[in-house]
């Protein structure tokens, strides 16, 4: 082979900065394990949902009706479209737990063990209606609650009770999340008790088989839209449709389609980051290694080596790079997938998902590195075809750095200490380096402070508008009451004031478009929810017909402040103005005056909840439980604890990718710092020869590597607050208004652990200092 | 004789040796030397013939195989290397072929090293610096970076950083081999001048006769010992130190060899 000593003496060079390759082969895997980790993780996540879907029969359509007898429900099986149909009972209630707390529990009463919505029978087995008190529970109120099969429990249901044993643990693909309370839309694991029972437990009490719930599987293929048109249009005026939700408006399945879809957001700017960062090593590593060769490659020209041979020679240290790469990005994959994968289920509440890393995200991985490694190496690699051996040669000789000028001297002329001047110095004298080094360092913590920052955001966003509140504890009833009977609760110790609502599902629309939508009907004179307008503002007091949209259904049906939409509220339609628009945490909330609320469900003077002002009088909002007709209680503390406590778990992932962060930016500051020790290894041996103690030694390389990582830091602050607040307008296009916000411990979490580990990087350059020896690194120019 | 100047250097019986290839190879045999302070001696020899291990054995960057090396007093033989190092910062002082100037440090910075290694104050230690560099004729390059000095200036930085905190003993490695005639001589000059000012011991290595002419004594290293050249022409005869012999009789069998000026037993001791 024509260059085969060239290839030997590149691969010796190689070999030789074999620390520098390891560390930028480290970083690119760091960037490939971070896209088809989490991407794997996303879609494993969707993947394992969809299959438990597909296994347990999950139902297209739930129409929720006002309870009706079982055989006034027409038939749907006929219904185009529709395959199944499963009726059933849902009734609210709630049991004491072992623990001494009330949860809030939902009964669940089939013919026989579901056929759409099935159990998967995780212990013991499925309900026999020959024994109605054996029941089935869901996992999660095993797992939170501590309740095992043969377990007894008593189950109050209004001024019923019901005293069961448990006789299965399942888990249903209805209630894969929990959520103490759907209607503020935020997971709280545990806080949900469902037990599946037999219509045999409670048809001999009512009296006859009671629906409140009708479950619509449908034929493959069809669309799940026509189908629920069709669905609700044979239900007919007889029946009263309180809610229609199609699998898409169901809570676990949109909660888990928004929070992923966030991380989703959040996950390409990350890579881009790191592949950012990956290629700016790559690319500075590649220049480094033919600045320090350029005499060798200077020798090989006119020794009459090809240029073209030259270049090839330098693919050793690349293919080194990308197997390093791929090798640890696909090792460091399986950590994030189920480092992501677990962490977001625990945080969720999820059952164990099935985790592998995907198919996509792994050749589009490989793909992005061979991309990044082309372009990385191109670039340097492209000055040798230009390089002239007069150049290069000229090049290795003239290796000493001009005297620094202007702000650089008056800097570098900082301090007594010659120490000090000289680590300064070294880093204006190599600014190209010093500035790689800083944005390598800003990036790479900078993306960390982002999430830092994002995950405080969304939670304190969360946490503000809560705040911003007037209740204390929301109160629904089991069926809507007349207003004037909400005096025994307002007369009930440690309440203060009692702001009714109205709640139920309405259609807006506009034009062709036609949206679901959530109402709240509150008083407008006294609107204790808080609501963050876009634009418009809340109804007057004394306005009518008026109705402010959540922003993204406004966005849907193209509506403004100021145009009319239809409303449609159990088959009548209302003309209603839109006087506002919102951002909401719950997609396609709606709010109009109580009076509204209460004509357009023809319920005037009821209510279906009330919001409550308490104060320390109230010992425990439990006791709430025994007021009449209370089917859930709503602590607001509770909830937002509950939250805060979801987004702590989600930390897990947010560490994670903090710590591949780090590492990149550890791996970095080494690298480079590496390069710049060995190029003054002189200086540094004659600075020990002439008495400098190995301390003051290490105490300058620690400088150097200290003010870029200081510089870096800060820029970081800059880089991260920056991505943070364009991540959280993204997600707030997506979501619902997310306002940045800047805790010192989100700044400080980042860059404390970076203060302590960046010094640290000084330690192997000084080690190579010390190991290469005072004699045999000066006889080169010295003794001898 | 003179008693009043106390020793700079008392070597005697050192030995070292190198393996290479597996063969013993002896560098330097029960070779003796001794300075007093404010003396000047130039090694010459051969390359190979073990003058830059003699540097490094007096400058403690090697270990010696066996014999006694003192300088002002203190046994180095015996120091650990953090020892050594804060001997190398107190009492010695470099100046090598190459300059070794640290490229990114001014003259005054760089002469400053010298006193800064030495643990000095820093406030001190310019004043000193900037006396040393206008002592050498280079009170306007202070600030000049060493690539914008000439060789000739950049080796007088050099002595500058060596001397600026008053060693006890220099070690100069062929400090003119890089320069024109000319400048070597001045050079030379100003070394001698600047080490006899502060009462230091120099040695200086190198293969240029023309550097003995000016030192108070020459010694050639051959065949791992110090002997005087044919004739001895320059001595301080006047000047040895305490317990000073007479030059050491030339080894039986090799007449040509001069291991130079012994210590006596006691002085050993």
């Amino acid at each position: 082979m024509r260059a085969r000593h060239l290839l030997t003496a590149m691969r010796r060079a190689a070999w030789q900065m074999k620390g520098r390759l390891f560390a930028a082969g480290l970083i690119m895997g760091s960037a490939l394990a971070m896209f088809v980790g989490v991407y794997s993780a996303i879609d494993s996540l969707f993947d394992s949902r969809a299959r438990w879907y597909q296994d347990l029969n999950v139902a297209d359509l739930d129409v929720r009706i006002v309870p009706e007898d079982r055989i006034n429900i027409p038939i749907l099986d006929a219904v185009p479209g529709v395959q199944s149909v499963e009726r059933r009972l849902m009734l609210p209630g709630h049991i004491d737990t072992p623990a001494g707390a009330k949860l809030y529990a939902l009964l669940v009463a089939t013919e026989g063990m579901p056929r759409i919505h099935r159990l998967r029978i995780e212990k013991g087995e499925g309900f026999d209606p020959a024994r109605p008190t054996e029941v089935v529970i869901d996992r999660s109120m095993a797992l939170h609650h501590g309740y095992q099969v043969g377990d007894k429990f008593r189950l109050q249901v209004g001024k019923d009770h019901y005293d069961l044993s448990v006789r299965g643990i399942a888990m249903s693909p209805e209630f894969l999340i929990d959520s103490a309370n759907p209607n503020f839309f935020l997971p709280s694991k545990g806080s949900l008790g469902v037990v599946f029972v037999p219509y045999a437990l409670v048809e001999p009490r009512v009296g006859y088989q009671l629906v409140s719930s009708v479950l619509v599987d449908a034929s493959p293929g069809a669309d799940p839209a026509e189908v629920e048109h069709a669905a609700l249009a044979a239900l007919g005026k007889r029946i009263t449709v309180e809610e229609s939700l199609p699998l898409k408006r169901q809570f676990g399945h949109l909660y888990l389609e928004l929070d992923l879809g966030a991380f989703k957001i959040f996950v390409p700017a990350i890579v881009l980051i790191f592949v950012l960062t990956a290629l700016v090593i790559t690319v500075f590593l590649m220049f480094q290694w033919i600045d320090e060769k350029k005499a060798q490659i200077g020798l090989m020209m006119s020794l009459g080596y090809r240029r073209r041979d030259i270049v090839m020679s330098f693919a050793t240290p690349v293919l080194v790079i990308g197997l390093i790469a791929l090798v640890s990005g696909t090792l460091l994959s399986f950590v994030m997938l189920y480092g992501f994968g677990l962490d977001y289920a625990k945080a969720l509440g999820l059952p164990a998902p099935q985790l592998s890393l995907r198919a996509a995200p792994v050749a589009q991985g490989y793909l992005g590195l061979l991309v990044i490694l082309v372009t990385a190496t191109a670039i340097p690699l492209r000055s040798i075809l230009q390089l002239t051996p007069r150049e290069a040669v000229r090049a290795g000789a003239q290796d000493s750095p001009r005297a620094a000028t202007g702000a650089g001297r008056w800097f570098s002329r900082l301090g007594h200490s010659v120490a000090w001047r000289y680590a300064l110095r070294n880093l204006l004298r190599s600014k190209a380096l010093a500035l790689m080094s800083v944005l390598a360092v800003a990036l790479s913590l900078g993306a960390s402070v982002s999430y830092f920052v994002s995950l405080t955001s969304f939670e304190q966003s969360i946490v503000k508008r809560f705040a911003a509140d007037d209740w204390d504890v929301a109160l629904d009833f089991i069926a809507p009451v007349w207003t004037d009977e909400l005096d025994p609760i307002q007369r009930t110790s440690g309440v203060v004031r009692t702001d009714g609502y109205l709640r139920g599902n309405i259609k807006v629309q506009k034009g062709d478009k036609v949206e679901p939508s959530f109402l709240l009907g509150m008083d407008p004179a006294h609107p204790v929810r808080s609501f963050r307008m876009v634009a418009g503002r809340l109804p007057r007091s004394d306005e009518r017909h008026a109705i402010v949209l959540e922003r993204k259904t406004a966005s849907t049906l193209g509506v403004a402040v100021g145009d009319e939409v239809l409303v449609e509220v159990r088959h009548k339609v209302w003309k209603v103005q839109v006087v506002g628009v919102f951002s909401g945490v719950l997609p396609g909330e709606s709010f109009a005056p109580l009076l509204d609320a209460q004509m357009w469900f023809d319920m005037p003077d009821q209510v279906t909840g009330v919001f409550l002002k308490t104060d320390a009088a109230l010992r425990s909002t439990d006791t709430l439980y025994l007021l009449d007709r209370v089917a859930r209680v709503t602590a607001k503390d509770k909830l937002v604890a509950e939250f805060v406590h979801h987004l702590v778990e989600i930390a897990g992932i947010v560490y994670l990718a903090f710590g591949f962060s780090l590492a990149v930016a550890v791996l970095f500051l080494f690298s480079t710092t590496a390069y710049g020790v060995l190029r003054r290894l002189p200086d540094y041996a004659t600075l020990r020869t002439i008495g400098f103690a190995d301390q003051t030694v290490l105490k300058m390389i620690v400088m150097e590597v200290a003010v870029i990582g200081l510089i870096g830091s800060v820029v970081a602050v800059v880089v991260g607050l920056s991505l943070s607040h364009a991540l959280n307008q993204v997600l707030s296009e997506a979501w619902f208004q997310v306002d940045t916000t800047v805790w010192a411990k989100d700044l400080l979490v980042v860059l404390l652990p970076a203060m302590v580990l960046f010094p640290l990087t000084a330690i192997p350059p000084f080690n190579t200092v010390v190991r290469a020896g005072m004699v045999p690194t000066l006889r080169r120019r010295a003794f001898g | 004789m003179s008693t009043t100047k106390p020793n700079a250097v008392a070597v005697s019986g050192l030995c070292k040796a190198y393996t290479q290839g597996g063969s013993h190879v002896p560098v330097l045999k029960d070779l003796n030397l001794g300075m007093l302070r404010g003396e000047s001696v130039a090694i010459l020899g051969v390359s190979g013939t073990g003058k830059s291990t003699l540097l490094n054995i007096l400058s403690g960057l090697d270990p010696a195989d066996r014999g006694q090396v003192s300088i002002d007093g203190l046994d180095i033989t015996q120091l650990n290397p953090k020892a050594l190092a804060r001997y190398r910062r107190e009492k010695v002082g470099f100046v090598f072929q190459f300059y070794n100037l640290i490229p990114t440090l001014t003259a005054l910075e760089n002469t400053m090293t010298g006193w800064e290694a030495a643990g000095k104050p820093a406030k001190e230690g310019e004043t000193a610096a900037r006396d040393m560099l206008a002592a050498l004729g280079l009170a306007d390059k202070v600030d000049a970076f060493p690539e914008q000095l000439s060789g000739g200036e950049q080796q007088r930085v050099a002595i500058a950083r060596a001397l600026v905190k008053r060693p006890a003993l220099v070690l100069a490695d062929e400090p003119t081999g890089n320069l024109d005639p000319k400048t070597a001589e001045a050079t030379t000059h100003l070394l001698l001048d600047q080490a006899k000012r502060f009462g230091s011991a120099l040695i200086i290595v190198t293969h240029n006769p023309a550097i003995g002419e000016h030192t108070d004594r020459t010694l050639v290293l051959r065949g791992g010992r110090l002997e005087a050249p044919t004739p001895v022409s320059r001595t301080l005869a006047g000047e040895r130190p305490q317990g000073w012999a007479a030059p050491s009789p030339p080894p039986k069998g090799d007449e040509k060899t001069w291991g130079g000026p012994a210590l006596s037993q006691e002085q050993a001791a």
